[in-house]
């Protein structure tokens, strides 16, 4: 306890801001990359799965800022929407003769991209749906947010089972055409995919962040997210905020189950379950309840975890993203950048 | 018709009871403080006037009708803004955005209105930007006032608003009530500066343990012995 209090009060007693942090780690990296300590190329795949870490990460702490509960079923929506989006493929879409490969640079056809936000759309219904039938009831009824946490990994057993009654539990994957890695610099290769990943996962953090301050409802969140009690005597509609979270976390999860099959070139229903500790990770390294600060911690996550793979079995990344874990949450539990709790 | 009008009202948490058969009224344009010591009820008095606490007797009528047991959304559109005692802004958000907030349930542009009410609180306006974490004491204090002024209630329920700041500060809260209330809007006060707050009342209750102990204008109560010797410290 005696040293445990003692590391929790180094980190107190060091005040950097965030962007000191983000230059420290760039500044490591580069280093590190030049000395030919660390591959580089490992870095560029890190962020890659930094940024569907990021969508899984973000959803997740919006959650967690409205109605202040670990939602264990977060993997499992990622997964959802992954086999949602295989559906649209392989039966609709198939049927209609759209089955296109290969767009462009990537290895998926348009017909993906046609499918993705029926994809989002579906598991945001979906969310909401949850919500009504059984986190609102809980809510209601008073129940503490542990229940309510433990409910949710209920609702995580019960989503991987139905993907796992319908689809079976073999590998399956989108169509795709084999397609070789890009050879940049300094000895990096990317895969074919890792734009469109990246890409997409810049763009809907980007209007996240334009719907949170600049939207009305937007705005109303993060009052929610930082005092749920003001918020409602100020007349704020918390039900209607609770509404829009869930659609929001679960949209962003449907990306982040996409954006996984696709970088992994596979789906398992267990895909979304087994990338739950990097997500918490990344919420917990941010700070609880802060997006911004989930979209940074997810980097960190996802960049330490490939670096590791340098000297570890890859099989231990998760161990990696929970050694982060425990670490930030001795050092500093509010997080990087400083969220609630 | 009185505005506000509480009768009777028996109401706690859980099985503990708080308020015991408490009655209090009040009209258009008065400023009525609510006088008492700790734990005497006042907060919970306010709490069950916005439908936190709902109660278990009695009736709670607003411009005549009863709104015991209806949801604190729909309490503070008919026209009750409420300022807590504490966390009463919303520390990450910005000046504007808290007032904004505070307009949340009127559709349309609230950029009119914001401006109408920084007009009241010079001090917030080159602060619009900064968010609300980064205030002082008093400057939070005046910023919960001003997104409480933003529905143009009819009634404005302070809970001590003037708790834990200098007296610099405490007199310019008061300054700013008085202002307010000047402008017509009712003001239900809880003070623990009982005798600045008597000063500026038209009428006040006295509340202890739950029941009423008197109630009468601001200035008698103010010259009253017992109450001088009892909640004014002499």
């Amino acid at each position: 306890m005696d040293i445990l209090s003692k590391i929790k009060l180094l980190g107190n007693r060091i005040k950097l801001t965030p962007i000191h942090y983000f230059l420290l780690v760039v500044m490591v990296i580069i280093i590190l990359s030049f000395l030919s300590v660390i591959k580089l190329e490992l870095v560029v795949n890190g962020l890659i799965m930094g940024s569907i870490i990021a969508m899984g990460s973000m959803g997740l702490t919006l959650v967690y800022g409205n109605l202040k509960f670990a939602h264990i079923a977060h993997g499992d929506f990622m997964t959802l929407a992954a086999y949602i989006v295989l559906f649209i493929l392989m039966v609709p879409l198939h049927s209609m003769g759209l089955q296109s490969t290969g767009l462009g640079p990537f290895t998926f056809g348009y017909p993906l991209l046609l499918a993705l936000p029926f994809a989002v759309l579906i598991a945001a219904l979906a969310a909401i749906t949850l919500d009504v039938v059984i986190y609102r009831r809980l809510r209601d009824r008073g129940s503490s947010t542990v229940i309510i946490a433990m409910c949710s990994l209920g609702v995580a057993i019960a989503l991987r089972g139905i993907v796992q009654v319908i689809w079976g539990g073999d590998i399956e994957q989108y169509p795709r055409l084999s397609k070789l890695y890009y050879q940049l610099p300094m000895d990096v290769r990317i895969p074919p995919d890792a734009i469109f990943i990246t890409g997409v996962a810049l763009i809907s953090t980007f209007f996240l962040h334009l719907f949170l301050t600049k939207s009305k409802i937007g705005k109303a969140m993060r009052a929610t997210a930082d005092n749920t009690e003001l918020a409602r005597v100020t007349g704020i509609n918390t039900n209607l905020v609770t509404m829009w979270t869930w659609a929001l976390s679960a949209g962003f999860a449907a990306i982040a189950g996409v954006l996984l099959a696709v970088f992994q070139a596979q789906l398992l229903p267990s895909m979304g379950w087994s990338f739950l500790i990097p997500l918490f990770a990344a919420v917990i390294l941010g700070g609880i309840g802060n997006p911004y600060g989930a979209f940074l911690g997810a980097m960190i996550v996802g960049v330490s975890g490939e670096v590791s793979t340098q000297w570890i079995n890859p099989s231990y990344k998760p161990v990696i993203a929970f050694a982060i874990l425990a670490i930030m949450l001795l050092m500093r539990p509010q997080g990087i950048l400083g969220g609630k709790d | 018709m009185n505005l506000l009008n509480i009768a009777k009202i028996t109401a706690g948490y859980g099985d503990t009871e708080i308020l015991h058969k408490v009655s209090l009224n009040i009209d258009k344009r008065e400023l009525v403080t609510v006088v008492g010591p700790n734990g005497s009820g006042k907060s919970t008095l306010m709490k069950t006037i916005l439908g936190i606490v709902k109660p278990t007797k009695g009736n709670i009528t607003f411009q005549g009708e009863s709104i015991a047991g209806t949801p604190t959304q729909e309490i503070v559109r008919n026209g009750i803004s409420y300022v807590p005692q504490a966390y009463n802004v919303f520390t990450s958000l910005s000046i504007i955005e808290n007032l904004e907030m505070g307009a949340f349930i009127n559709s349309g542009d609230p950029s009119k209105k914001i401006s109408e009410v920084l007009e009241l609180f010079p001090d917030l306006v080159d602060k619009r930007k900064v968010k609300a974490g980064y205030l002082s004491g008093g400057q939070r204090q005046m910023l919960a006032l001003a997104r409480a002024l933003m529905l143009n209630p009819a009634i404005l329920l302070l809970d001590e608003p003037t708790a834990g700041l200098a007296p610099m500060m405490i007199e310019a809260v008061f300054e700013k009530i008085q202002l307010i209330n000047s402008s017509g809007m009712a003001i239900l006060l809880i003070e623990q500066n009982a005798r600045e707050a008597l000063k500026i009342s038209n009428r006040a209750y006295v509340l202890a343990a739950g029941h009423n102990q008197l109630d009468g204008k601001g200035k008698d109560l103010l010259n009253n012995p017992e109450v001088a010797r009892l909640y004014l410290g002499g």
